[in-house]
């Protein structure tokens, strides 16, 4: 492979697609609007990317694999009733609630995992139904009020700021840099993918397929916990519909990033780019006074849009 | 110049990149085989897909009667006469013998949509009663065994009255019986005054079976004669478009004296194998033989951890004690790696590139506190693209971007990274052309003298087997029959008289 311009390369990368589309619409919404281009916008912005966005690097996991994870949302929302509940009503303080929630969602993912792996029941129908007792397990809970009372040093996670940075965004993108890291440098990052590319083969070469796919929907669990503490914190209350609404999000913003649905390929780098490029689109939606009712049908258009330029780009390449 | 039955007029084909066919031209009589030869690439396929109505040529004709045909379209061909038995199979499992057969024109009832499933069902066991009455055309495709699969095909092609059959590779996934079937039904459909044209990368099927051969290399046509103008050796060499060295196969290994380095004993699977025992000694290649389904698969499946025996032993190298795998992991571990039958499925990570591909088992032999050596990983896989000569641009091309035999060459590079002492290779050269699958002999004969490795090689082609292997043992339906000793003068019928004693 000969010395490519940097340009060129950037432009045979997966993730150009969706770096590109995302500048593409901040330019145009800086010229047409005077609100979008300043710090306190762009802070909303990337804090608001930052909920789905850590659920979203779970669920990327998931997808390279080859599986699935519905359920993420809500055991977001779930960790997060748990999580205060701890706090106000049985007054346990934040720095162990938080753990307790964590572990949590990571059982719930695990979960998710050993049904998928070692039972065999196909991802999409185990994470359906127990995302629906998660769901319900929510209402039961909480009867659909919202938790209150909450300790004021909790809210720090979700409105805190470390050197003028949302705390959510921090933990976003130092999370999505351990994963990146993971998947590029280690074995356990390596096999993930193998298993998503074959994963009779990977069995054969010695990959404990099992024992990878229950760790992976740990991790989304984790970290769907994560964020649903977060979320949590940052409105200082459990409200039971919390992540209700982050599942497909999630899903699809790893898509726009350029991770395959039938697993094997895609990257953090892709979901990171594919959750601030919805977040950008909501926010120009505000600012251009479009009615919100139009951000699913352009978030759809958006989708179709990356699936067809991928398949243009990929046109030619001799097929296996 | 008469007109040919079938006749193929300067047909030229091009894909973004390369050119596939060049200006080829060649026919067609009545009751004539005609076989298609040349390395993988060499344009059989693309020239096939076009009579079949696959693929749509740049230029020039097909014409049958001097008629010129259509192209692009596989119906209009087959109602045109034009019938092909495809390599891989293209027909769908989860439906009905008879409903594969006539998949596209199922009879109707009185000209409305209705299917006539009764009148289906009859004129496919018509059909079938030819080729194998035994197949029930009521039954689902899935169910039947590979060659029945393939039998189907072929009454697909037949229903359609066709007079000229295109065969791909028909035989590499059938056993010898199947294989003298098959001749047959060749035979006898030339003898009603069809017209054949055979693909195949066995030479001894060709000789056997066809009356002349086209030889084609890098899209252009190389000449076409007939088969008993040439010796197989100048076809091989016009195929390559250099000599080939005849042999170099070192000494047959008599290793009776040698340590073992896998000794299987009683080792049973019920219903695939029963009461298997066997020694692999150290410095050796040992040849599995059988007909398909005789159970080698399953029996290596088993020594390599991928399934647990019901009962027997597996020891490795002189242990005194009897391993139990339960995982392909604890296989390699003990140093055993297995490369399956069915590279592309079982094999090689598509869409990863070489190096990763290369190195998938022996991640951990790279990892520095707790992550992947890449510059020393990078540096490995060069090393093993140089030793085992693999054709590639580069470590970061996909593999599925590899020609068959380069592919195979990364999963031995892989286990022999891993640095297992015995290699158990399924298949290993099925769908590789010639030079390609010589490579991959010599290869083997390298490491089993560098590395001190043993090889284990199951395969179907017995030529293959003589070639290469120390010691061939013959498994017949699930038993261990016997051995034999590769020399000069063995051929198919000592192997069958083993199997069937």
């Amino acid at each position: 492979m000969g010395r490519k311009s940097i340009l060129a390369r950037l432009f045979a990368m997966k993730e150009a697609g969706i770096l590109f589309g995302m500048l593409g619409i901040c330019v145009v919404l800086s010229m047409t609007t005077s609100s979008f281009l300043n710090r306190y916008n762009l802070t909303i912005v990337v804090r608001q990317a930052s909920f789905v966005g850590i659920v979203a690097l779970g669920q990327t996991m998931v997808l390279l694999t080859g599986g699935i994870d519905l359920s993420v949302g809500f055991i977001a929302g779930l960790v997060g009733i748990l999580t205060t509940l701890l706090m106000s009503s049985f007054s346990v303080a934040p720095l162990l609630a938080v753990p307790i929630g964590l572990a949590a969602g990571a059982v719930f993912g695990v979960v998710n995992g050993l049904v998928i792996s070692r039972v065999k029941v196909n991802p999409f129908i185990t994470t359906l139904a127990l995302g629906e007792i998660f769901a319900g397990a929510i209402m039961v809970i909480t009867n659909g009020y919202p938790i209150l009372n909450l300790p004021s040093s909790f809210s720090f996670l979700g409105q805190g700021q470390v050197f003028g940075m949302p705390m959510p965004v921090i933990v976003f993108l130092v999370v999505g840099a351990m994963l990146a890291y993971i998947l590029r440098y280690t074995a356990f990052g390596r096999n993930i993918y193998a298993i998503g590319g074959n994963r009779l083969a990977a069995r054969l070469v010695g990959i404990r397929v099992e024992r990878v796919i229950s760790a992976v929907y740990m991790l989304a669990g984790f970290l769907a916990a994560l964020a649903g503490i977060l979320f949590s914190s940052r409105i200082s209350t459990g409200q039971p519909t919390t992540g209700a609404n982050w599942g497909m999000p999630c899903i699809t913003a790893a898509i726009i990033g350029g991770t395959s649905l039938s697993g094997g390929e895609g990257s953090i780098v892709g979901t990171i780019l594919g959750s601030l490029f919805m977040a950008v689109l909501a926010n120009g939606i505000v600012l251009l006074d479009i009615s919100p009712y139009w951000e699913r049908i352009i978030i759809g258009a958006v989708v179709i849009l990356a699936v067809v330029i991928d398949v243009l780009r990929t046109r030619g390449r001799p097929r296996s | 110049m008469d007109t040919p039955f079938l006749g193929i007029r300067n047909v030229s084909k091009s894909f973004p990149g390369v050119t596939a066919l060049e200006d080829v031209s060649l026919s067609v009589e009545r009751g004539e085989i005609h076989a298609l030869v040349g390395e993988n690439g060499a344009g059989k396929s693309t020239l096939v897909n076009i009579l079949a109505g696959l693929l749509v040529p740049d230029s020039g004709g097909v014409f049958k009667n001097g008629a010129p045909l259509p192209f692009g379209d596989p119906m209009l061909m087959l109602r045109n006469g034009i019938g092909m038995v495809p390599q891989e199979l293209t027909l769908v499992p989860h439906l009905s013998v008879a409903e594969n057969i006539f998949l596209g024109s199922l009879p109707t009832r009185f000209g409305t949509p209705a299917i006539d499933w009764g009148r289906a069902v009859e004129k496919a066991r018509d059909i079938l009663g030819r080729i194998d009455p035994e197949i029930d055309p009521r039954l689902k495709l899935g169910d039947l065994g590979m060659a029945r699969q393939q039998l189907v095909q072929i009454a697909r092609a037949m229903a359609f009255s066709v007079d000229v059959l295109i065969f791909d590779e028909p035989t590499s996934a059938l056993t010898y019986r199947e294989t003298d079937r098959l001749f047959e039904l060749i035979h006898s459909f030339c003898d009603a005054g069809g017209a054949v044209f055979y693909i195949s990368h066995r030479m001894e099927e060709i000789k056997r079976l066809c009356l002349t051969v086209t030889i084609l290399r890098d899209g252009r046509l190389i000449k076409t004669d007939c088969v008993t103008n040439l010796e197989t050796a100048q076809i091989i060499e016009l195929m390559v478009g250099r000599e080939t060295k005849k042999s170099g196969r070192p000494a047959v290994a008599d290793s009776a004296g040698a340590p073992a380095a896998l000794r299987v004993e009683s080792l049973t699977r019920v219903g695939e194998f029963e009461d298997i025992s066997f020694y692999l000694h150290k410095g050796e290649i040992l040849g599995f033989a059988g007909l398909m389904g005789a159970g080698r698969t399953e029996l290596m499946k088993c020594v390599a951890g991928d399934t647990a025996p019901d009962s027997g032993t597996i020891r490795v190298a002189a242990a005194a004690a009897p391993v139990h795998f339960g995982h392909p992991a604890a296989a390699i571990a003990g140093g055993i790696a297995y490369m399956p039958e069915e590279r592309r499925n079982y094999g090689i990570f598509p869409v990863m590139n070489v190096a990763e591909n290369m190195t998938i088992a022996s991640l951990r032999a790279f990892t520095r506190h707790w992550s992947i050596d890449r510059k020393s990983e990078a540096e490995r896989v060069e090393e093993m693209i140089g030793n085992l000569r693999i054709k590639t641009p580069s470590w970061r091309q996909a593999i599925r971007n590899l020609s068959g035999g380069n592919q195979q060459k990364v999963i031995l590079a892989r286990w022999l990274l891993r640095g297992c002492a015995i290699l158990i290779l399924d298949e290993p050269t099925r769908g590789i052309d010639v030079k390609a699958k010589r490579e991959i002999y010599e290869l083997l004969w390298r490491i089993r003298r560098g590395e001190n490795a043993s090889i284990i090689i199951v395969s179907s082609e017995l030529q293959e087997l003589m070639d290469v292997c120390d010691r061939i043992v013959v498994m017949h339906e699930g038993r261990l029959k016997g051995e034999i000793v590769p020399r000069e003068g063995i051929t198919q019928n000592d192997i069958m008289r083993v199997a069937l004693s």
